[in-house]
């Protein structure tokens, strides 16, 4: 599944993003994303993967423009968001369009669907009203709903159907990147399977690039091209997808790995559980050093002083993590839990 | 999905137009029908008047002063021998207009600035709710005598500075909606597709912040047609020899132990007109809701 990087051209880069709140309690900032490095090129899709509280919503509001950086560059076709005028970025953030995780709320309660099919087209300008309403039936019948579906509100179809709207509802726009933000959490798992091969068949018709947000790795492992794992506003491991999966570096990404259930009795397992201690720390105080130091089993003296370095241990496969090896993570220390593996 | 390949034979597309749509409201709110049948009753009335009163409403005749109802004079006359059911037809145009005007103006006024200082919050909010506080603790009738000294005695001056009262009420409602309702999704999604500022307060979040507002400003007309009442009372609306119920009311007040008759009448158009539009504004309001319907 891993794409030659080089030979495309990226949609968006992303250097250096951090993303902060002002802290509700006290005067302090939660530092929500922290730093954070990547591009997406076109036609691909990179999963991004963490814990709520992770900050990998934080990520995709801030690539579709809901939320303003607070440092760092958005570059999308090798222009800053920066540097474009309020009316120039409104046009062009078009081209950047986000399915939330909500299918219901998502829709107005108010407007029948043709009227929430239409309106994105109405916003951009440029089709007659017969225009907008012929492309926007076909858009329907494109994600598989009847054209007569057109007429209802949003409280008459199910979870799926909405979703299927919400999808059909941003072709008109011909979008390059699509955030994709938990998007088939809320759905039945029955459906959940249609959803996502609608999701990849629009993407090979249109060739656009998605960034899949997800806690649920089989789901984000299915459709994506490279995962992202982040951890308290960071990125700790990004590489393709069965490099992650099956050559993990970083501890955090093997206790994720290894929480997923496998459908298999204990003695044929291949993966051991590894529990994690304690919950996720606060974004607002986060740990010294490495972040993760708090619950990993391999942390050292030197995890709580030095940030780990955001190295490239293998080809493409990038990880924040001290102790690990391009081969893998050592044995665990003999005074901590077994090892995993 | 399986009900994405089977297509009915005559697949609907568009929704009922209105009149469909008007008929079935109608026909479901059988309450709503009477009272919107009563107020349309009253308009036509206003509009109407000369021909339908039987006497002049400001005809005095001192050979028959403050009657009870008889054949010739209908709801009897009043201190100066006017026909009271005249002055109460003629009265109906002074009555509605008074109610629709303040409430038109609170509207204007207090929506649009209730959406902004929701939507914008912060700063603006600070200032617009300070602002809003301030008018809310004024009485309406206060500001009426402050406003008609300064621009002059007469029902629209009177009526204009109930409006500014009432702007406050309608403006809290539609900002506390506002508050809740930037924060949905389908906004954001609006914000993905480049909608402006504007887009988003008119086509996302006043059609589903209006359900209250809607209620509130049928509520307003009763409150308007009483403060009209009040300001007539007062001198300071509807100016005589013209009619007003609330002028009506005022005068038959002084006599009301000599001649009881009168002061029912003008009372009870306030009534039945206050209750019209606070029945008619009830069902508007589960009308306009998609959600609600069967």
């Amino acid at each position: 599944m891993t794409t030659p990087q080089a030979a495309r051209t990226p949609v968006i880069e992303v250097s250096d993003l951090s993303v902060r709140f002002p802290s509700l309690d006290s005067g302090s900032e939660v530092r929500a994303v922290d730093g954070v490095s990547f591009s997406i090129s076109q036609g691909e899709t990179l999963g991004i993967i963490g814990e709520s509280g992770s900050g990998k919503s934080t990520i995709g509001r801030t690539l579709v423009g809901l939320l303003e950086p607070s440092d760092g560059e958005l570059v999308f076709d090798g222009r800053s968001s920066a540097s474009m005028s309020r009316r120039e970025w409104r046009a062009r953030r078009r081209a950047f369009q986000m399915i939330f995780q909500d299918p219901d709320a998502a829709l107005n309660p108010r407007m029948t669907i043709l009227q929430s099919l239409v309106e994105p087209m109405k916003i951009a300008g440029g089709r007659s009203a017969a225009e907008m309403r012929d492309i926007a039936l076909e858009s329907l019948e494109k994600v598989g709903l009847r054209r007569d579906m057109a007429q209802r509100y949003r409280h008459e179809l199910s979870g799926g159907q909405k979703q299927r709207v919400n999808i059909a509802r941003i072709l008109p726009l011909d979008p390059k990147l699509v955030v994709c933000d938990e998007v088939v959490a809320a759905l039945d798992v029955s459906i959940r399977g249609e959803v996502l091969n609608l999701f990849r068949e629009v993407q090979k018709e249109l060739g656009l690039a998605y960034a899949f947000i997800a806690h649920d790795i089989s789901v984000v492992a299915q459709i994506s091209d490279r995962i992202a794992v982040t951890y308290l506003g960071r990125f700790v491991e990004l590489g393709g997808t069965d490099d992650i999966i099956d050559r993990s570096l970083h501890p955090y990404t093997v206790a994720l790995l290894s929480a997923e259930p496998q459908p298999l009795p204990p003695e044929l397992r291949h993966r051991k559980r590894m529990v994690l201690e304690g919950d996720i720390p606060s974004p607002a105080n986060p740990p010294s050093g490495c972040r993760f130091h708090t619950r990993c089993p391999w942390a050292t003296a030197l995890c709580a002083e030095k940030d780990p370095e955001w190295r490239e241990l293998r080809p493409g496969h990038h990880v924040a993590c001290h102790h690990t090896t391009p081969e893998g993570l050592p044995p665990q220390p003999a005074d901590r839990r077994p090892p995993t593996d | 999905m399986t009900d994405a390949t089977t297509s009915t034979p005559a697949a609907k597309i568009d929704r009922d137009g209105f009149p469909t749509r008007f008929r079935y409201w109608m026909m479901d709110d059988p309450v709503a029908a009477i009272g919107l049948a009563v107020l349309i009753g009253i308009v036509l009335c206003a509009i109407f008047a000369d021909w339908i009163a039987p006497y002049d409403p400001t005809l005095q005749d001192y050979g028959a002063m403050l009657e009870a109802p008889s054949a010739a004079h209908w709801l009897g006359t009043d201190d100066l021998g006017r026909d009271v059911f005249s002055r109460l037809i003629h009265g109906a145009s002074a009555s509605v207009y008074a109610a629709f005007l303040a409430v038109g103006v609170a509207s204007v006024i207090g929506i649009p600035v209730g959406l902004i200082a929701g939507y914008a919050g912060g700063w603006t909010d600070e200032v617009i709710s300070r602002i809003l506080d301030t008018f809310l603790s004024f009485p309406a009738i206060v500001l009426a005598i402050a406003v008609t000294g300064v621009l002059g005695i007469g029902l629209t001056n009177a009526m204009l500075s109930v409006g500014i009262v009432f702007a406050p009420q309608l403006a809290r409602l539609a900002r506390a909606r506002t508050l809740v309702l930037k924060q949905e999704l389908y906004v954001d999604a609006a914000r993905c597709f480049g909608a402006s500022t504007a887009t988003i307060l008119g086509r996302h979040i006043l059609p589903n912040a209006i359900q209250p507002v809607l209620v509130q400003m049928t509520l307003l007309m009763a409150v308007a047609l009483l403060a009209e009442a009040s300001l007539s009372f007062l001198g300071l609306g509807m100016q005589p020899p013209d009619p007003s119920w609330g002028s009506m009311i005022a005068r038959a007040y002084i006599y009301a132990q000599i001649a009881p008759a009168q002061i029912y009448a003008p009372g009870l158009a306030i009534l039945v007109t206050a209750l019209a539009f606070n029945t008619v504004g009830e069902s508007l309001r589960e009308a306009l809701d998609p959600t609600a319907r069967r």
